[in-house]
């Protein structure tokens, strides 16, 4: 039987049931927002925060040298979902500082990896609040089911609600500010967003498709509004905030209003029992792979998005700016077939789609800035370079090899803080000075002979990154600052 | 096509569609032993090949929906 539909002819007849028969393998995404490899002690760090990532670790993929190409959520997570740097999707900066210019640039973008899957007959889930451009593609966006709450529906009572209605003005808008207060502090917490998304991976045993999950969990991001917490009771905060600078300072002052503590040390441990709690909802969905056989079946793959800056660089609890602890974010992957190890190597973010379209081996005919890191895994470097954008500040980008850094500001204030994170044409040297205090830029440093000369013919279709790197007001007009 | 009630945006609802009793006889027949759950998931199936075109991204968000998330992204500092 033939039907001529949106001017396609298709053979009815020879639709087969693709999804069930080609045997396909889930995938889970795991995104852990705020995310850096120096506080977990799979990279290191001195308290186990992670304890359920590295069992998790033994039997999956540790990429080491893992860069976001971004320090921001939605330029990050849309490059996940294209396979392109974001100046070549669109979405450089992050909402709400992305222009109309910017979404109509990922207007033409073809390809969406949601939408792939879903084509592909994936049930396809996403766990997640920020929604946007973010849920094309998604049979299911929620980040929780929606109920109402108990004290919505306790206001809702006919006599509570004459009640309410009969007190004094003052009292009416005293009591309605702190139901609106309460409500604006709701985020969902990691146990939460993880029982929502396992009770969707069990729905899908119904339809007897694969599914594609994609959790994001905000729990680790700054004021941690998820986490329990008891602080130390030290308050050495106004001390710190003295020497912060005058723009960032009032920016801070405001941020920490709120959240009950008054140290900096007790932030930072709060940002560890974060990561803890969502480490903890991890194992559980470990547990749950591995009791219903669904681990030799499933992809899952667990990043950060962007890093986050807790004192480093006299920036805090930000994600401003692009040291490697706002871009070096943690990389776990299991991929069912491949053993687990851990691998040296620069890797991006950019680089997830391709590789799982290289796992199954499907083609697309669409270009990507990303490469498969299949080959890695079997011993083979792919990429000399990473390439980073600030999502934050209207004009930063940067260009990073295993040694060096580049970091080029044109328009540099921060859209936050106002503070200037970078400035001018920076550059480091890695191996002599890990943690980035000292600009050694200079126009015949080794990072820039290797750029200028370089022939990678990814790099010149970097449009964009060329202009910024490699064009003359780089290394004529700029070579002064 | 009966519209159930939509509880929200995003969430996949689902509605009744009526078929001819020999059609619906016939598609039964055909999926038996395939592994295909049912008439209706045949018949969405069936539909979706015959629609999706493309992967790309199409994005098309309220208002309303841009001032939640500013509002969110506000309390964490943006």
């Amino acid at each position: 039987m033939l039907i001529y539909l949106n001017r396609k002819i298709i053979d009815v007849e020879d639709i087969k049931f693709e999804r069930k028969m080609e045997n396909k393998k889930n995938i889970i995404i795991i995104i852990i927002d705020a995310f850096r490899t120096k506080n977990i002690s799979l990279f290191g760090y001195e308290k186990i925060t992670d304890k359920n990532l590295k069992k998790i670790a033994k039997s999956s993929i540790v990429l080491n040298d893992f860069f976001s190409s971004s320090n921001a959520t939605a330029p990050s997570l849309t490059t996940l979902f294209t396979g392109k740097y974001p100046n070549n999707h669109g979405i450089i900066h992050q909402f709400p500082y992305t222009t109309q210019e910017e979404i109509n640039k990922l207007n033409k973008v073809n390809f969406w990896l949601p939408s792939f899957l879903r084509d592909k007959g994936y049930e396809t889930i996403a766990i997640d609040w920020i929604g946007l451009w973010f849920k094309d593609g998604f049979n299911y966006y929620e980040e929780k089911e929606k109920k109402q709450s108990k004290l919505k529906k306790f206001l809702k009572i006919p006599i509570v609600k004459k009640f309410l209605l009969g007190l004094p003005n003052w009292a009416y808008k005293y009591g309605k500010k702190i139901v609106k207060t309460r409500a604006s502090e709701e985020f969902t917490p990691a146990k939460d967003t993880m029982n929502l998304g396992i009770s969707k991976i069990q729905e899908t045993t119904f339809s007897n498709k694969p599914f594609f999950l994609f959790m994001h969990f905000w729990d680790t991001h700054f004021p941690f509004p998820t986490t329990k917490f008891r602080g130390s009771g030290k308050n050495d905060i106004n001390e710190v905030v003295k020497k912060i600078d005058s723009n960032q300072r009032e920016y801070f002052k405001k941020r920490i209003t709120d959240i009950n503590l008054y140290s900096i040390k007790d932030m930072i441990d709060k940002y560890d029992v974060s990561i803890k709690m969502v480490d903890k909802q991890i194992g559980e969905l470990y547990k749950f792979l591995k009791k219903n056989n669904l681990w030799d079946d499933t992809i899952l793959i667990i990043l950060g998005d962007h890093g986050t800056s807790l004192t480093d660089h006299e920036n805090y609890f930000s994600s401003s700016g692009l040291f490697d602890e706002t871009i070096h974010v943690p990389f776990i992957i299991h991929l069912p077939g491949f053993e687990g190890k851990k691998i040296d190597g620069l890797v991006q973010n950019v680089d997830i789609l391709p590789t799982i379209l290289d796992y199954f081996d499907w083609s697309v005919n669409e270009e990507f800035d990303g490469k498969s890191f299949l080959n890695l895994i079997k011993g083979q470097q792919i990429r000399d370079k990473v390439f980073f954008f600030d999502g934050l500040a209207p004009d930063i980008k940067g260009v990073r090899t295993k040694n060096r850094k580049l970091i080029i500001a044109r328009e540099n204030s921060c859209n936050l803080c106002k503070s200037q994170h970078h400035k001018g044409i920076e550059e480091y040297d890695l191996i002599k000075d890990p943690n980035e205090l000292t600009n050694i830029f200079n126009v015949s440093s080794e990072l820039m002979k290797f750029l200028e000369n370089e022939e990678d013919k990814s790099f010149d279709n970097m449009e964009g990154i060329k202009t910024y790197v490699r064009s003359e007001s780089i290394f004529t007009e700029e070579k002064d600052l | 096509m009966k519209q159930s009630k939509k509880r929200n945006e995003n969430k996949v609802n689902y509605g009744t569609i009526s078929l001819p009793l020999p059609l619906v006889k016939k598609i039964k027949k055909r999926i038996k032993g395939t592994g295909m759950a049912s008439v209706s998931a045949y018949v969405s199936f069936v539909l979706r090949e015959i629609l999706s075109s493309t992967s790309s991204v199409s994005k098309s968000f309220s208002k309303k929906e841009i001032e939640e998330v500013k509002k969110r992204l506000k309390n964490l500092g943006y």
